[in-house]
């Protein structure tokens, strides 16, 4: 059924417009005017290697900053969030801030707060990457509430194995060390779908160059060929070997798997 | 002679500093999440008993967003508008500045926590879902008029549906412009498919048109249904 709203008087939307450029106007006269609705805040998290089954504590730079001219008072709490490469956290209760409120002195930041993650002791939670945020917000009165979503990214503990019983794509292990010698990883297609999963080495996460500081190979019959695409039915296994080029010295960088539904790396350190 | 000429030197060493002092400052606040370097630590996670490792704290410069207008925030409730439970705010829209100096998308998001209705109480109290309807322009132009709400529903042009209460949803651009359809620059929103790009000094402008699941009490609804608008840094 449609739905109608009445016409909104044109000489309204002038005075908006008016409204809007006196105000835009008094900002820029006064910058330090608080009478508006604000909010402000910095920083992010990265937290790797964390355990489940156990609960722990990680120092961020996450914190509230006071814009006003009196002290503020800020509350802190986590959602999820998506990223690329990364997993929304599948209950936002693993993950909270400590503290979850802190004030703000005039012109001041808060303390920076930590986050506690307490990971359920599952097995299918090792080997993943999950991307959070943490909302900042302080009181506010009216129908708008202004936060701000800072980012936290979380990589659980790294290991050679794989869970079977997992129902998707996953690589093993998410984090490895790179040298001369070659090494491997695993890929296992957990779906009930075949995948086509692209493989693939880069420096930077996210740019894929043509830079090849880093050689990807799987075994065919008797022989080895270049990894660049791997065809896996459900329940199946791939070896992806890798090894740095003599003559490169840069960065690490990540083998990266694409497939269907999911995009994983490996952290090379 | 000796003195003018000390003074003079005086005055173009300070006005030097001055400039070296400002250059470096505005460099510092320049620059987009994802342009500032990473500083690695070795902290431990306490109580693991593992080896837990928290890298990366990045040294951001603040995002920060004002809403600077309308200061007045309360709900409007549209007594003649023929949907049942529905609440219109495009009548002025709601314009915010990114005062902050790092790209920002937005996310939005409508919470009711105590419901109080007029018709029938609500399954779920809490949980019923919203329909946030919502075109984000960079300014106004003076010629865009409520009526195109509907319009461009019905051609899915411009008007953004947001289901939602409260899940935080990004403005994207695919379900929510058309540039083929919308040719005047003013309705273009700043945005590109990851979400809503609000660059540092930039302005937006909400047109919002809020469709609750019931019918609610117009007395209540400023106090007991929030409007999230939520910024997040682009990249990072």
């Amino acid at each position: 059924m449609p739905i109608h709203v009445n016409r909104c008087p044109r000489s309204r939307i002038v005075g908006s417009y008016i409204g809007i450029t006196i105000s835009t106007i008094f900002f820029c006269l006064f910058p330090g005017f608080s009478g508006a609705t604000s909010i402000s805040a910095k920083g992010n998290a990265r937290l790797l290697d964390v355990a489940i089954g156990t609960d722990s504590l990680y120092p961020t730079s996450i914190c509230g900053v006071n814009t006003t001219s009196q002290m503020v008072l800020f509350s802190f709490e986590v959602a999820k969030n998506d990223e690329e490469f990364y997993e929304p956290i599948p209950d936002s209760r693993w993950l909270a801030p400590f503290p979850d409120t802190a004030s703000a002195p005039v012109s001041g930041e808060t303390r920076k707060i930590g986050l506690i993650t307490r990971f359920p002791n599952d097995p299918s939670l090792i080997n993943r990457r999950f991307a959070a945020s943490v909302i900042v917000r302080q009181a506010s009165k009216g129908m708008i509430s202004l936060a701000i979503a800072l980012k936290v990214k979380i990589e659980t503990k790294s290991s050679i194995e794989i869970q079977q019983n997992t129902h998707r794509l996953a690589i093993a292990p998410i984090k490895a060390a790179l040298g001369r010698n070659i090494d491997s990883l695993k890929i296992f297609n957990g779906a009930n779908l075949a995948d086509t999963v692209q493989v693939y080495w880069c420096r930077h996460l996210g740019k894929r160059d043509e830079s090849d500081g880093v050689e990807l190979r799987k075994r065919a019959l008797l022989w080895e060929i270049p990894a660049n695409r791997v065809v896996l039915k459900p329940g199946q296994m791939e070896w992806i070997y890798y090894g740095k080029k003599e003559n490169y010295s840069g960065l690490h960088g990540y083998i990266v798997c694409i497939g269907k539904t999911i995009s994983l790396y490996c952290r090379l350190e | 002679m000796v003195n003018i000429r000390f003074k003079q030197l005086l005055i173009i060493a300070t006005l030097t500093i001055s400039l070296v002092v400002a250059f470096l400052g505005a460099g510092e606040s320049m620059g987009t999440s994802t342009s500032f370097s990473a500083l690695e630590t070795d902290l431990e996670g306490e109580g693991t008993g593992n080896t837990a490792f928290v890298y990366s704290q990045f040294t951001m410069c603040p995002l920060r967003v004002d809403l600077i207008d309308p200061t007045d925030t309360s709900w409007t409730v549209d007594y003649d508008i023929a949907c049942w439970g529905c609440y219109a705010h495009t009548d002025t829209g709601f314009a915010f500045r990114n005062m902050g100096c790092v790209g920002a998308n937005i996310k939005l998001a409508v919470e009711s926590n105590s419901w109080r209705t007029s018709v029938a109480p609500p399954i779920n109290p809490g949980f019923e879902k919203f329909l946030i309807w919502a075109i984000a322009i960079k300014s106004w132009h003076g010629y865009y008029q409520n009526d195109d709400f509907w319009l461009d529903y019905d051609t899915n042009r411009t008007a953004c549906l947001i289901d939602t209460v409260p899940n935080y949803q990004k403005i994207t651009s695919n379900r929510f412009y058309n540039r083929s359809a919308d040719m005047t620059p003013y309705l273009e929103p700043p945005m590109d498919a990851t979400g809503m790009n609000l660059h540092p000094n930039n302005d937006f402008i909400l047109l919002l048109l809020l469709q609750s699941p019931i019918s609610i009490d117009s007395e209540d609804s400023s106090e007991t249904i929030i409007l999230h608008v939520i910024v997040e840094p682009i990249g990072g």
